[in-house]
């Protein structure tokens, strides 16, 4: 426990935090107090954080914020909310890094669109979080800079790539934060960390500021430390943005309300319960896992479905993100912004080869590279177009199981979170137990992490998944296990 | 274990080199990871669907091509280290001699 801090403060949903706000902006600034106080005493131990905005720019920040929103703060719906942002998502004015030498100085010129909004509602940027470098990565150790530890047990990972972000919202430096979302990277780390997040359907959240990994299935989402608040921040982020050529043409919808209206009337669900994927899992995470989801079942129909298929699903999720990730990440020359090399009397060959050299970590080059050769001649029928094949059998797969049920479950993650280090020897181990939550990037369809329960004083929380445009589902079953197990508004102690 | 041929090959691929030390890591990876790769060569009924580009399969529209809040007119989005020379953006030579 940090001395002088208002545990009951820190841990307040913001709905709550806003009445407060709105009766008092002058709150906002106590709030805060608290926040730098958590933040002073447990940062040194996490990293959670790239960059951190010095508490006294932020307070004037709030100053402004308070002048400028006169007459207009009733309206605001995140107003002195502070939020932490995952640094792969451009603020203008505010080191972009994405944890990686190649952007280590770059300062984006422009605000994302999702950025804009929060802004627009009068939320507060405290800071860039942590993250696996360009979002390739679970664990969040193939960050450029540093890893950041689990608050939970500070020699375990805290999950990636959105592990900065997940570590600061349960450890109470922040109340919220954004994160996304390519294989599982909002989830992941929600689960290990023991906090609400969110994968949107793809194409509800503008992706523009988004620094690209595999485009057609990166998402932002909200990452909180219960289910109102991230209704709150997704009704915010969703909505069509003409910016970005893919963003579905609907505007957002209050999914406030419509949780509220769920939980009232509360529909009776029929729940697919997807037996392999509980069968693969740990032990513990199983049995807890079960344990969660016989809540549901004392209400909801619930009925066993399963899925024919495995490690061809991890397959097919890498093959494409690293096809992907080579073409993305081509962009990084080094001549307008990024890493900087010399290039008087150098071929643009040998200034290019230079700057991805130095400026690209071991698992973004072994994803380039592996991508490039995917992509190249003779391979790319064996591997790019079949993985492309078996995606559409996985999404019609999917399309039958929800022709018999309105969602389907399963843990987040087969495994606690490991200890730093672990995997280093056997990446192929880490990357299979992505198998769970790489499905809803591969087919677009939306899915929540849901923290249910501890086993020796670690998290573990379970995944629903439904059909595209129905992220209000998984927020009232959100809402529902969270009035049964009461896992809600939870802070790590920090040891 | 990979030979170092493959890797090379990689290398030239990608444009970029790895270290001794990732060499040694990417060899002892590469197998396993095609290897995974290779979950895919049975599965039933491939050859008769057509590939997957993207979740969405409507047309999404596009928008006018016209500026929004035009924001590059004093080179806004070059950082300070992009190299310029009247008014140009430096960039290494793409001719030989």
């Amino acid at each position: 426990m940090v001395n002088n801090v208002s545990y009951k403060y820190i841990s307040m949903p913001i709905y709550k935090l806003l009445q407060e706000f709105k009766t008092d902006p002058m709150k906002v600034f106590d709030y805060l107090e608290h926040v730098y106080r958590v933040i002073e005493s447990v940062e040194t131990k996490i990293k959670a954080f790239i960059t951190l905005m010095p508490q006294d720019a932020v307070s004037r920040r709030v100053e402004t914020l308070i002048k400028e929103s006169k007459g207009k703060i009733d309206s605001m719906k995140l107003f002195g909310i502070p939020i932490a942002v995952k640094d792969v998502i451009s603020t203008k004015g505010i080191r972009t890094t994405c944890a990686s030498r190649m952007l280590e100085n770059y300062i984006p010129p422009y605000n994302a669109t999702v950025i804009e909004r929060l802004i627009n509602e009068g939320s507060i940027i405290i800071g860039k979080t942590n993250m696996d470098e360009f979002a390739m990565g679970s664990t969040t150790e193939t960050s450029a800079f540093y890893p950041t530890r689990n608050p939970w047990d500070l020699s375990r990972v805290p999950g990636g790539s959105s592990g900065g972000s997940a570590a600061a919202v349960s450890s109470g430096e922040a109340p919220i934060a954004l994160g996304s979302d390519t294989g599982g990277s909002i989830r992941n780390p929600a689960a290990f960390c023991g906090i609400y997040g969110l994968k949107p359907t793809y194409g509800l959240v503008s992706r523009y500021g988004l620094i690209a990994y595999a485009s057609s299935m990166d998402q932002i989402g909200p990452m909180a430390r219960n289910t109102i608040d991230l209704a709150i921040l997704l009704s915010i982020i969703a909505g069509h943005d003409p910016k970005d050529s893919t963003s579905l043409p609907i505007g957002s919808k209050n999914y406030v309300a419509l949780v509220k209206e769920l939980v009232y009337k509360e529909p009776k669900l029929r729940i697919g319960i997807i037996k392999e994927l509980f069968e693969n899992s740990d032990e513990n995470v199983k049995v807890k896992a079960y344990k969660a989801v016989d809540k549901l079942c004392t209400y909801h129909e619930c009925l066993t479905v399963s899925l024919p298929y495995g490690k061809q699903i991890v397959a097919t999720y890498y093959i494409i993100a690293m096809a992907e990730a080579s073409s993305n990440l081509a962009r990084f020359d080094g001549v307008r912004y990024g890493l900087k090399v010399p290039f008087e009397n150098k071929s643009w060959e040998e200034v290019y080869l230079e700057v991805r050299t130095k400026g690209f970590g071991y698992e973004v080059k072994k994803r380039v590279a592996l991508g490039a050769y995917i992509l190249s001649v003779g391979y790319r029928d064996m591997y790019y177009i079949r993985a492309l094949k078996f995606r559409r059998i996985l999404k019609e797969t999917f399309d039958k199981i929800f022709r018999s049920v309105d969602v389907v479950v399963s843990p987040t993650m087969p495994i606690l979170p490991p200890k730093l280090g672990e995997f280093f020897e056997d990446p192929i181990k880490i990357y299979l137990a992505d198998i769970n939550t790489v499905i809803a990037n591969l087919i677009g369809i939306p899915a929540i992490s849901i923290p249910v329960d501890f086993y020796n004083g670690l998290p573990i929380a379970i995944q629903i998944m439904s059909k595209q445009l129905t992220e209000e589902i998984l927020l009232y079953l959100s809402m529902q296990l969270e009035e049964k197990t009461g896992f809600r508004n939870i802070i790590a102690e920090v040891h | 274990m990979y030979e170092s041929s493959v890797i090379d090959y990689l290398e030239k691929l990608a444009l970029l080199k790895f270290t001794d030390e990732e060499k040694k890591r990417i060899e002892s990876e590469i197998g396993k990871i095609v290897e995974l790769f290779s979950e895919l060569v049975n599965v039933e009924g491939l050859d008769i669907v057509e590939p997957l580009y993207h979740v969405v399969e409507i047309e999404l529209p596009l928008r006018d091509d016209e500026p929004l809040n035009g924001i590059d007119t004093n080179h806004e989005l070059l950082s300070g280290n992009a190299v310029l020379e009247n008014g140009y953006v430096k960039a290494p030579k793409t001719v030989g001699e």
